[in-house]
């Protein structure tokens, strides 16, 4: 039985060491974008400010990838499936065979149409790599401009704050609350962080950005004009499924699946943060981004890739909880 | 023509081989893509060569409302433009090329009208009504458009907002085709059948193209309280300053383009926060993807696979919406999810769930029905083809001509203008009001091409109407040709068949003992001529097709 896990994240090396564990000889192949051994996304904020180094990033090490006998390909991507042939089309084009699928992608923050013509100006901060380009950059910054909603704001705000950086934020509501409205800390998050020394733009957005000399001008709908040396900003995290576009699987923002985290297609299964679940509590599709979420139903997914029928149990907490431990960050509670 | 100096004509023949007609429709994907055929790489080819006025009267032939295609129109040429292929870029922005000849080159059509004492009556002058008019107005008929509202233009006047199509653009075109002669008269309301009976017998021909212009309904409870309007009546109240309330939360039912103009309205009306709920997911929305972007730049959130089941109301006036949550196969039908029903909270809903005719008369004798009243309600350009084809039957109708034939120009030129760089200009983005004053409820958002950037995004137009072909009884196969391809266009085969549709198809071989033939993939070429100026013996032929419909005799 060969098992193809498409994403070397939480979700799909969970998969593929559950696999491994129940049976033994089955053939597991991970296949990851990123270059690096799958790693603790949450702990990228800790990292850039110094308070954990490489190795502690990192959740699996190649040597125990190695002896579990998982083949790992790192640096590659699929770019198609085909469900009728059971086959994965690699960027390379190499065409991968498959008996059982696990689709774990994840998510990815984005830009909408108004900021992706400024994509170039703005830094990425979600990978290991973002986070090592920055670490680079980070004696020339001074000023800093955050744009976007979610609980990765606050970490990053709180990791610039840190560092010793100025730090401007924009929003487009009215007060700063993170996305975190059914959490304990609703309503107190905004002046935490104006008292931190964040300056807080709040009902406008970022409309553009210009490049003067070695520093970034954006401007604001509500046409304010801030400088700054370096631009973090996005729209919105979503799953990253570029991979099922020429199938029919059915798909709202993330790949929808059952409580067995099957989807529409045979032999086909997701977990983590590319799935959406109809949840009967909130009466909605939801999309439980979070690294404990990922374990979970990657450990699921991997048992039930091998004939097991457990269900994934949708959670009574709906909070939003983008970087799982994150809110336990020791630099502010 | 003047545009070609490029490719001066050098011999012109005329083909009726379906070979031939085969060839422009797969080759040229734009213009079978386009549901009025438009000479696509023609007009392109005409602003590359600066010559908007050319340009402009190439695209008025198929398309007899320029300025609002080149604003309006839903697009099917460009995604199956060769540009945007897998790994060569992006697609031509052929709308906004075809806005700029309206833009730059706009001139009265020069035609040479012998009147045939024939009469045509129009009921609708919207652009299924205002295409047969022109059509029947070029063949000599006395037209008389009948149209109900004040100004001419139907759902391109009244249905789509300002933003998007200014009424003087809407007026210029329309002045084009009464140029031609043609009479409309406005205000001028066709209701009961008796009426259109007595317009039979007045002329000699009656075409019904009243569009849709009736919401659907629906029947769910609550409908009739403060604050629910229906799409369509919606923008049209609003189109002429008589939408005077307040709304601060609106949602918006729907997925096709009038669902996205109510939202983008409402918007510039003073609401703060707009909802879109569309039943099913985003893909399956009957927009093109510049609106929905343009919707989600101005601020519009969306919400997918989801139903309205009730308006929620306090004394008659509208609260929220009931919703209940859906769940989708992959035929695309919905299910809705048991108890998953919740309320979003709206002072203002809006219905956009379709139109449909006002009336189910048929075609008899002369009474002949075109566009969206016959279709139900579709986009601009598939109304103006549907229109054009009425207008061709109301032709063989009262002038008995036999029917029409496609006939193909093709005229050798020595070289095409094309230059392997124009490969790697990236599509030109259209300029844009700043999101800061879109608010102004009718400034136009995309403000056109400059004649710069027009310019720069032709060049990238594979200009897919020339054919290259390789004489194979004088090629030396010296391999000069496959020296100097840009891309992987010149092949070898070493057979050739002929399928039964008529097509040829070459057997590839890349072992040199079996060579047979060496050919041109022109759907891989990319029209540069480095391969004719390579050619020692000159056995490369390039040939410009160009499609016409005639009478047939």
């Amino acid at each position: 039985m060969k098992h193809v896990i498409i994403g070397a994240g939480a979700a799909g090396v969970t998969a593929a060491v559950t696999i491994k564990t129940i049976d033994k000889d089955a053939e597991v192949v991970v296949i990851g974008e990123e270059r690096f051994f799958p790693y603790k996304r949450y702990l990228l904020t800790e990292f850039l400010c110094g308070s954990i180094d490489e190795e502690e990033i990192i959740h699996t090490p190649g040597e125990s990838i190695k002896e579990m006998g998982i083949k790992l390909r790192k640096g590659q991507y699929v770019k198609a499936i085909n469900p009728l042939e059971k086959t994965v089309k690699l960027f390379h084009n190499e065409v991968m065979p498959y008996d059982k699928l696990l689709i774990a992608v994840g998510g990815r923050p984005g830009l909408g149409p108004v900021l992706r013509p400024f994509q170039k100006h703005i830094q990425p901060y979600y990978s290991l790599r973002d986070i090592m380009v920055l670490k680079k950059k980070l004696p020339d910054i001074r000023k800093c401009i955050v744009f976007g909603d979610g609980l990765s704001s606050l970490d990053l705000l709180c990791g610039l704050c840190n560092l010793g950086k100025e730090v401007t934020y924009i929003i487009k509501g009215k007060r700063a609350d993170f996305s975190l409205v059914e959490s304990e800390f609703y309503g107190e998050l905004h002046d935490f962080i104006e008292k931190k020394g964040i300056e807080i733009i709040t009902e406008d957005r970022l409309i553009s950005i210009e490049k003067v000399n070695r520093h970034y001008r954006v401007s604001t709908l509500k046409q304010k004009s801030v400088t700054a040396d370096i631009i973090f900003a996005w729209d919105y995290y979503k799953p990253n499924i570029a991979c099922i576009k020429e199938t029919n699987m059915e798909k709202k923002l993330g790949i929808l699946v059952n409580e067995q985290l099957q989807t529409s297609e045979q032999d086909i299964y997701a977990a983590g943060d590319c799935v959406e679940i109809y949840h009967p509590g909130i009466k909605d599709y939801w999309i439980n981004f979070g690294w404990p979420n990922a374990l979970e139903q990657g450990e699921i997914a991997g048992k039930n890739m091998l004939g097991q029928k457990e269900k994934y149990k949708v959670h009574d907490a709906i909070v939003f909880n983008l970087m799982g431990k994150s809110l336990k960050a020791r630099w502010w509670k | 023509m003047k545009a070609q100096s490029k490719g001066e004509n050098k011999h012109e023949s005329i083909s009726t081989d379906i070979i031939d007609r085969k060839w422009i429709d797969v080759n040229i994907p734009c213009s079978a893509a386009c549901p009025i055929m438009t000479d696509i790489s023609g007009y392109i080819q005409a602003i590359m060569a600066g010559d908007y006025e050319t340009a402009y009267r190439i695209n008025r032939v198929d398309n007899v409302l320029p300025g609002v295609l080149g604003r309006v129109c839903n697009r099917p040429c460009e995604p199956v433009c060769r540009h945007g292929r897998d790994g060569l870029g992006d697609p031509v922005a052929i709308c906004f090329l075809k806005r700029s000849a309206a833009d730059f080159g706009m001139a009265p059509i020069k035609a040479d009208i012998k009147p045939n004492g024939k009469t045509v009556c129009i009921i609708g002058a919207g652009p299924a009504g205002l295409t047969a008019a022109n059509d029947l107005a070029l063949r000599g008929y006395r037209v008389t458009v009948l149209e109900q509202f004040h100004q001419p233009g139907g759902m391109l006047r009244y249905g789509i907002p300002q933003f998007r199509l200014p009424y003087d653009v809407v007026a210029e075109d329309v002045t084009s085709i009464t140029d031609l002669g043609v009479t409309i008269k406005t205000d001028v309301r066709i209701a009961a059948d008796a009426k259109v009976e007595q317009l039979k017998k007045e002329y000699d021909a009656v075409i019904l193209a009243g569009g849709c212009m009736l919401p659907k309904k629906s029947g769910m409870p609550g409908m009739d309280s403060n604050g629910v309007y229906w799409g369509l009546d919606f923008m049209m109240a609003a189109n002429r300053d008589q939408l005077n309330i307040a709304m601060e939360n609106v949602a918006v039912i729907g997925g096709g383009f009038t669902a996205v103009d109510c939202t983008r309205m409402a918007l510039r009306l003073g609401a703060k926060q707009v909802n879109l709920a569309y039943r099913r997911t985003k893909d399956d929305m009957y927009v093109s993807s510049h609106e929905l972007e343009a919707m989600e730049a101005e601020g519009v959130e969306f919400s997918f696979l989801l139903s309205p089941t009730g308006i929620e109301t306090d004394k008659g006036k509208t609260t929220g919406i009931k919703f209940i949550r859906n769940s989708i196969a992959e035929d695309r039908s919905i299910t809705p999810i048991a108890g998953s029903e919740f309320v979003l909270a709206a002072d203002t809903v809006i219905f956009a769930i379709g139109q449909q005719a006002e009336s189910d008369i048929i075609e008899t004798e002369n009474i002949f029905i075109a566009g969206d009243f016959r279709n139900g309600s579709a986009t601009v350009i598939e109304a103006a083809a549907d229109g054009r084809k009425v207008a061709g039957e109301v032709h063989r109708f009262l002038s008995g001509v036999n029917g029409y034939q496609d006939i193909i120009h093709i005229s050798e030129v020595d070289e095409t203008g094309r230059k392997r760089d124009d490969d790697f200009i990236p599509r030109q983005p259209m300029d844009e009001t700043p999101l800061y004053e879109r608010l102004i409820k009718d400034k136009e958002v995309e403000t056109g091409f400059s004649q710069e950037k027009s310019s720069l995004e032709s060049r990238r137009c594979y200009l897919c109407h020339y054919n290259f072909q390789i004489d194979i009884s004088r090629c030396i196969y010296c391999l000069a040709c496959i020296d100097v391809m840009p891309v992987n266009c010149i092949k070898m085969a070493k057979d050739i068949e002929i399928t039964e549709d008529g097509d040829l198809r070459y057997i590839e071989t890349t072992r040199w003992d079996e060579v047979q033939a060496i050919t041109i993939d022109n759907d891989q070429c990319i029209r540069c001529g480095n391969c004719v100026r390579a050619c020692p013996v000159d056995c490369i032929s390039i040939s410009k097709y160009r499609l016409e419909v005639i009478e047939k005799k």
